[in-house]
């Protein structure tokens, strides 16, 4: 590739309490990419964006966002990424409104416009008329939207998108897709973390594979194929991160909720 | 499973309630279950929330409860007349069983976790409606025995048995009559307005229920000795209008032979009423409560902006914030202020508390004078006015409650913005707090203090007004910094220090001195407001000098 990478993780180790949950991370991402970030539970997933985020500031190694270490520029390329939280994390007591409001004026961005851009997203997201409403009354789909337009309003180049489908409906889950093919056509990164394994095998052009704190599969989904000679992601998942007793366990499970009772 | 006594006294009544067609055990594992919940819900009168998982919440409720029937139970003793007595006892009472019922109970008058899960099982509706109705009663009954017991035991002492009879009749009335109020009084908001407006409701009551019961504290004992209370009671025809008239009555009926017509009428209000609202309750609002109970979930559609304050905040913002930062922290903070429920819960009362305690101080000999207008008069003439550095007490370490709320989680959003320097978002945040809290506070009291004392103590309000501020700057600098609405609420009390709250002691102690010493002097205040004004302006600019790497 020609391009300069938009990501440059050199080595990153992080350790909570001795437990070591990175283990040396190497990773150059370049503009345009959809990169699908597996792992199983406590692999190092979230660690690694929250680092990235600056949410963890505690790590060993090197960080290059836009070319620039994290570590000496904390806030400059906060301009310029998106964030959408697994849990859904957001102060609620406030309305999309004031929340919407807020993040604009952190990204100097002017009212009037974050009103009408917010305002036109919630239409398309088909949530208008909740635009003076409390967060905390919100489904968890609607919330999952607002979300997802806080983590774009201000038009960023990476996106950090944690399980971004969840709550959300079939038909905004294909808009979403859609929305975010466009964005990596027009030269953004979308860091996508999933365990979906459906989803981010046909959205990713890029998949990586988190395994006990280091990558163990780098690569589109053509060639993690090729090489691990396993026909969906899932298997191939299964297959790295060395999980074989699926169906033991399975069997197991079914058997004792048909056991008698006494 | 821990078990209950009270579900072993039920267990006698097996064999009833398998009569009417209720299936007993399914009904009593949900009522363990929802004993067992109550017990870990911290209730609003327990108010500080420690780390301990596994306390019995409600056990240290009822001790609460205790406490207060303890002092119920002596306000028996007093030497006001029958009626007023009583009136005094069963509003208190029932005041105190109405707000446990919306401040702590609403959460299982409003159950609908319950249709979720009891809904999706096999069990039948007659049974879950008998579950939720023996719940209630032992909850209510639990949290009556503890205020009202006490009084009852006086009162019998003192009047004998046929009057503990009849007070057990009339709690029971009061009982069924309150419950009924509350419920409607839901369904009549949630009918009217939406789920929010409902919880904004029993916020707004459970910070009074906080209020009252502090400030009632400290006047119910005084009430006792108060002379101007002594005197026998004639009743008006207003008075129809109190129900703990109606309550009240009986007594008086009863135990002094009253001939007066009021007490005869008041006392058929007292069965009168609860029945013709138990009426009103089951025939208009049951059948439709559920219906209207599901809007609690649902988000309601835009609201009206109210543009004007819209405005006007954004017009303080522009005239007192340096940089956009800093206004956008100002509004930010101002709105969350104006939304965070609990937050309120501790705010509020911590005002409240601040208003009232000078002047409970400056009133403490007014309850010894002959007549209320006397005692008042007397204070129009001292300079105790100075107990208003006690406001400044109670008010000055109120700020650092800003780094404590609900949705403490959502704080991620701080890391991942440019936010250039903490600094200006602290100023920002401080600056709202101020707008917000501190300055409407101080207003009140100086508008009572200005009525008392007339316009002669301007320059002292003037010169306090500034002392807040520079107390409220102390408390503010010897506490950790941190984003606004950072940290888990339920650790609030680890986030006002004992160093802060000794700084904020000697801060105010050392100035109210320091002004006592300058009303003495000639030209004593005009030193004293240059220096603290000068000692302001220095603080204001040494307390934003926070680095990132000080910052939590």
């Amino acid at each position: 590739m020609d391009k300069k990478p938009v990501i440059h993780i050199q080595n990153l180790r992080k350790s909570y309490e001795k437990k070591e949950v990175l283990k040396g991370i190497d990773l150059l991402v370049y503009p345009g990419q959809i990169i699908g970030y597996i792992g199983s539970n406590g692999a190092g997933k979230s660690t690694t964006v929250k680092i990235l985020l600056g949410i963890i500031n505690e790590y060993e190694g090197q960080i290059e966002i836009f070319g620039q270490d994290i570590r000496k520029d904390a806030i400059t390329y906060k301009k310029r990424i998106g964030y959408v939280p697994e849990n859904g994390e957001i102060y609620d007591n406030l309305t999309a409104a004031e929340y919407l409001a807020f993040l604009g004026q952190m990204y100097d961005m002017k009212d009037e416009a974050v009103e009408r851009k917010s305002k036109h997203l919630m239409k398309l997201f088909g949530i208008e008329s909740y635009y003076n409403t409390r967060i905390n009354t919100y489904s968890k789909g609607m919330k999952q939207k607002l979300l997802i337009i806080a983590s774009m309003i201000h038009n960023p180049d990476i996106l950090f998108l944690d399980e971004p489908l969840s709550g959300l409906d079939a038909n905004t889950v294909l808009v979403l897709k859609e929305i975010m093919a466009a964005l990596a056509k027009q030269g953004k990164t979308i860091f996508y973390s999933s365990h979906i394994m459906e989803v981010v095998e046909k959205i990713s052009d890029r998949i990586l594979l988190l395994n006990e704190g280091q990558i163990v599969a780098d690569g589109n989904f053509e060639e993690l194929k090729e090489k691990n000679k396993e026909g969906t992601l899932e298997k191939i998942f299964n297959e790295l991160t060395g999980f074989k007793e699926h169906r033991g366990i399975a069997d197991e499970f079914v058997t004792l909720i048909e056991e008698d009772e006494e | 499973m821990k078990d209950f006594k009270s579900l072993k006294i039920l267990d006698r009544c097996k064999g009833l309630f398998e009569k009417m067609g209720i299936d007993y055990l399914k009904m009593r594992k949900i009522v363990q279950i929802k004993l067992l919940m109550d017990q870990r819900r911290v209730p609003t009168v327990v108010g500080r929330e420690k780390k301990k998982q596994e306390e019995n919440h409600f056990r240290k409720s009822l001790i609460n409860y205790g406490i207060t029937g303890i002092v119920i139970g002596m306000m028996m003793f007093s030497s006001m007349s029958l009626f007023l007595k009583m009136n005094m006892v069963i509003g208190f009472i029932g005041f105190m069983i109405m707000s446990t019922l919306i401040s702590d109970f609403s959460s299982v008058l409003l159950d609908l976790n319950e249709k979720n899960i009891l809904a999706t099982r096999p069990i039948d509706a007659k049974t879950i409606g008998a579950a939720k109705a023996i719940h209630i009663c032992i909850y209510l009954f639990m949290i009556t025995m503890a205020l009202a017991g006490p009084a009852l035991l006086v009162g019998m002492i003192e009047n004998g048995f046929v009057f503990f009879i009849v007070f057990v009749g009339i709690l029971i009335l009061l009982l069924g009559f309150m419950l009924i109020v509350t419920t409607l009084l839901y369904f009549l908001i949630l009918k009217i307005f939406d789920g929010e407006k409902l919880k904004d409701f029993i916020n707004y009551f459970q910070i009074i229920v906080t209020v009252v019961i502090i400030v009632g504290y400290q006047l119910i004992g005084r009430i006792g000795q108060c002379e101007w209370l002594a005197g026998e009671i004639i009743p008006k025809s207003w008075m129809y209008l109190l129900p703990t008239a109606w309550f009240a009555s009986p007594f008086q009926l009863i135990f002094t032979k009253s001939q007066i017509p009021f007490y005869r009428y008041a006392s058929v209000l007292s069965i009168v009423i609860p029945i013709v609202t138990l009426i009103i309750y089951s025939k208009c609002v049951m059948p439709y409560f559920e219906k209207y109970l599901v809007k609690l979930e649902q988000a309601s559609e835009n609201k009206k902006e109210r543009k004007s304050i819209e405005g006007f905040i954004k017009n303080i913002g522009k005239i007192i914030c340096k940089d956009s930062e800093e206004r956008a922290f100002f509004i930010f903070t101002y709105k969350m202020l104006g939304n965070e429920r609990k937050l309120k819960l501790k705010i509020y009362p911590t005002i409240v508390m601040g208003i009232v305690f000078p002047f409970i101080f400056m009133f403490q000999n007014i309850f010894e004078k002959a007549s209320l207008s006397e005692g008042i008069q007397q204070i129009g003439n001292s300079k105790v006015y100075l107990f208003l550095y006690v406001t400044i007490f109670f008010l000055g370490n109120m700020v650092l409650m800003m780094y404590a709320g609900e949705s403490h989680k959502g704080s991620w959003i701080y890391k991942t913005v440019p936010i250039q320097s903490p600094n200006s978002a602290l100023k920002g945040a401080v600056k709202s707090f101020w707008i917000k809290y501190y300055m409407p506070s101080f207003m009140i009291i100086s508008f009572i203090c200005l009525g008392l004392y007339g316009v002669k103590i301007l320059v002292d309000l003037g010169l306090m007004l500034i002392a807040l501020f520079v107390v409220m700057l102390l408390s503010f600098r010897c506490a950790k910094k941190r984003f606004p609405f950072s940290q888990d609420i339920q650790n609030l009390q680890s986030l006002i220090t004992f160093k802060s709250t000794c700084i904020n002691l000697i801060g105010t102690g050392g100035l109210a001195g320091i002004h006592f010493i300058a009303r003495s002097m000639v030209y004593g205040r005009i030193i004293y407001g240059v220096g603290i004004i000068l000692l302001s302006i220095v603080l204001w600019k040494i307390s934003f000098r926070t680095t990132w790497e000080e910052f939590e």
